[in-house]
């Protein structure tokens, strides 16, 4: 059986690499992928059970490392998540089973948009969950997903622009230093699934600010003239804050060595959901004055 | 098993009813077509297929023509079928007047995904064939045109079409407009979806899909549209065959069995080349393809070249001088 460390994405061929009007186009789009506008505020007044969701962030990056799947199926599954969330509400009292249940469905839908091999749906209901779902209630569900997202099930995500983002660092002249960005900022994008902060930023600013992290402060001149760099700064701080500063030790050594990781373990393992105000990118009103620190309530007991 | 039918999973069916966006009436039936509750009115099936079937219909509020793929959901080990997920997702982000509009997506019973399409008259096959192939230069150039414009759109959002065939070509004939159709089996670039449903047709599969190549991207799109450049001028598919095998064969009696020089690489994907294959020398494209301009002969061989990496680009065929004189046929024919 595979094994449960969170494979990279490998670096695409040169042909892949994105031109100005590819990511243009990116930028064009990834509004439309996004949750709706008041999401981030009702999760932090706790009207989205934000528990219920870290559980089944949680549940979906298991599951994805255990199957070994891309970390862009891990990252869609998330996306399709909160961007029904953030349209529908669910049932509180159900005992969780109705998110267990829009987890499954979201996580099903992005491995059938991104995987060449997709398990059965009962074959994904792995690590004893409390309820497993026939696999007929699991295509309702999918089609309800798939209808309130209007069926737009491509969307645009950080991993788009990591390619283009990393040509712009100084020293990602190398295939070694490539892989080595490219496996680092993969798990820091998919770490930022788990804390609620990172919706408020886009797939832009996220995927930039991952690279900075990766790339241990080396800043490029500028990443794309269409991103905010004062939103940039913002993310990559929280990034360090409840990304890096919450990695396991090696994984810490990984980011700021620049040698290329020996395994791509990750960040799947960071303490994480925090409540700090993290500005929208719709409506930025410039960055916090310090550091932020999670509250005692919505940091996950261990 | 856990199914309980509490009152939130029991309003699935009216929530997918709410949202499902087209019902349907059926003249065979006898049923009056109701404005209020049907959008649409079943005039004919047009095609059944392993997936499900296709309709004829009448948009009941604009009283425009449609066309309905209803596709069946049966497997449901797997939930709603990939290929359905990715043909809809991929069709409400590609925006390109010779791309085929997706109006709308309805559910039926839980059971049917209705696709509701623009409706065109008939498919590039059904023009070869039952119509006579278009005869005249202008249409063909015009017909390429569109095709490669189509095809470098979808390239530059990362999309290969992997299916271009005829039968997936549509054509408005009062506009002589082209559209591309049939997305199931497309996918980005990076994706690893081989070709492992080898469905239909091999005719208009590049060679280094025949040799079950791994490696491939945007150049098995330009093999394609390189084979459907070539049937509209001859009027019968360019090599046909009853196997990949066979195809291959015929490939390389046209093109010349390819060697490390012609193509470099090819002895490593395939090793036994030369026990299967006898080293057959190029027939020439010009031998079979008679009735082209030496520019269109000259893009046509860029399209159909062996070694994927010398095989032109969409964008770069549109460029090329062979469609020198395109706006002035687009004005002649649109």
């Amino acid at each position: 059986m595979p094994s449960s460390s969170t494979m990279p994405l490998s670096p695409d061929p040169p042909f892949l690499c994105a031109d100005e009007a590819a990511i243009a186009g990116l930028l064009d789009a990834e509004p439309h992928h996004m949750p709706e506008k008041d999401y981030l505020r009702r999760c932090r007044d706790r009207s989205v059970d934000v528990t219920a969701r870290l559980d089944a962030v949680n549940w979906i990056l298991k599951v994805h490392a255990y199957y070994e799947f891309s970390p862009v199926t891990a990252f869609l599954s998330v996306n399709y998540f909160d961007r029904f969330l953030s349209r529908c509400s669910l049932p509180q009292q159900s005992g969780g089973w109705a998110f267990q249940l829009l987890s499954v469905a979201c996580l099903s839908l992005a491995a059938k948009m991104e995987e060449s091999h997709v398990p059965f749906l009962l074959d994904l209901q792995l690590f004893e969950p409390k309820f497993v779902f026939e696999p007929k209630t699991i295509q309702r569900m999918e089609l309800w997903v798939m209808s309130n997202l209007k069926w737009r099930l491509r969307s645009v995500t950080p991993f788009d622009y990591l390619h283009y983002f990393i040509s712009k660092l100084p020293s990602s002249s190398s295939s070694q230093s490539l892989n080595h960005f490219f496996s680092t900022s993969s798990n820091l994008i998919l770490s930022t699934t788990r804390v609620i902060n990172f919706l408020g930023f886009a797939p832009s600013t996220v995927a930039a600010a991952a690279v900075l992290c990766s790339a241990n402060g080396q800043l490029p001149l500028s990443f794309h003239d269409r991103v905010n760099d004062e939103m940039v700064r913002c993310c990559h701080q929280l990034m360090e804050e409840y990304v890096v500063d919450t990695c396991p030790a090696s994984v810490k050594a990984r980011i700021t060595e620049p040698a290329p990781p020996s395994s791509p373990v990750g960040v799947l393992d960071a303490a994480t959901c925090g409540s700090c105000d993290t500005p929208s990118d719709r409506n930025f009103a410039g960055p916090p004055n310090k550091r932020l620190r999670s509250s005692a309530s919505d940091a996950p007991q261990r | 098993m856990w199914n309980e039918e509490s009152d939130w999973i029991g309003s699935f069916d009216s929530q997918l009813a709410r949202l499902a966006e087209c019902r349907m009436c059926s003249r065979d039936r006898g049923e009056r077509p109701d404005a209020t509750g049907m959008d649409l009115e079943v005039l004919e099936v047009a095609e059944e297929g392993s997936y499900g079937r296709v309709f004829r219909c009448l948009d009941i509020h604009t009283g425009a023509l449609v066309t309905m793929k209803q596709i069946t959901m049966v497997r449901l080990s797997q939930g709603v079928p990939a290929p359905i997920i990715r043909e809809v997702s991929l069709l409400k982000e590609l925006h390109h007047a010779n791309i085929v509009k997706l109006l709308r997506v309805g559910l039926t019973e839980n059971r049917y995904v209705n696709l509701v399409f623009e409706h065109l008259d008939y498919d590039l096959h059904h023009f070869i064939v039952n119509r006579g192939y278009p005869k005249d230069a202008l249409t063909v150039k015009s017909f390429m045109y569109q095709i490669l414009s189509a095809v470098a759109y979808c390239h530059s959002l990362k999309v290969l079409h992997r299916d271009l065939k005829p039968s997936n070509v549509l054509i408005d004939h009062s506009k002589r407009l082209i559209k591309l159709a049939d997305f199931r089996l497309a996918g980005e670039f990076a994706d690893d979806l081989l070709y492992t449903e080898k469905l239909g047709t091999s005719w208009y599969r590049a060679p280094e899909i025949l040799c079950d190549s791994r490696q491939y991207s945007t150049q098995i799109d330009l093999w394609s549209v390189g084979c459907i450049f070539a049937e509209m001028v001859i009027g019968q598919p360019l090599v046909q065959a009853i196997n990949c095998r066979d195809e291959l064969e015929g490939i390389f009696k046209l093109l010349g069995t390819p060697t490390e020089e012609t193509w470099p690489g090819i002895t490593k994907l395939m090793p036994n080349l030369h026990i299967y294959y006898p080293k057959f020398d190029a027939l020439g494209l010009e031998t079979f393809v008679t009735d082209l301009e030496p520019s269109g002969l000259n893009l046509l061989s860029m399209m159909l070249c062996l070694d994927p990496s010398r095989r032109i680009s969409a964008e770069a065929a549109l460029k090329h001088a062979y469609f020198i004189d395109v706006n002035y046929v687009s004005l002649l024919l649109l």
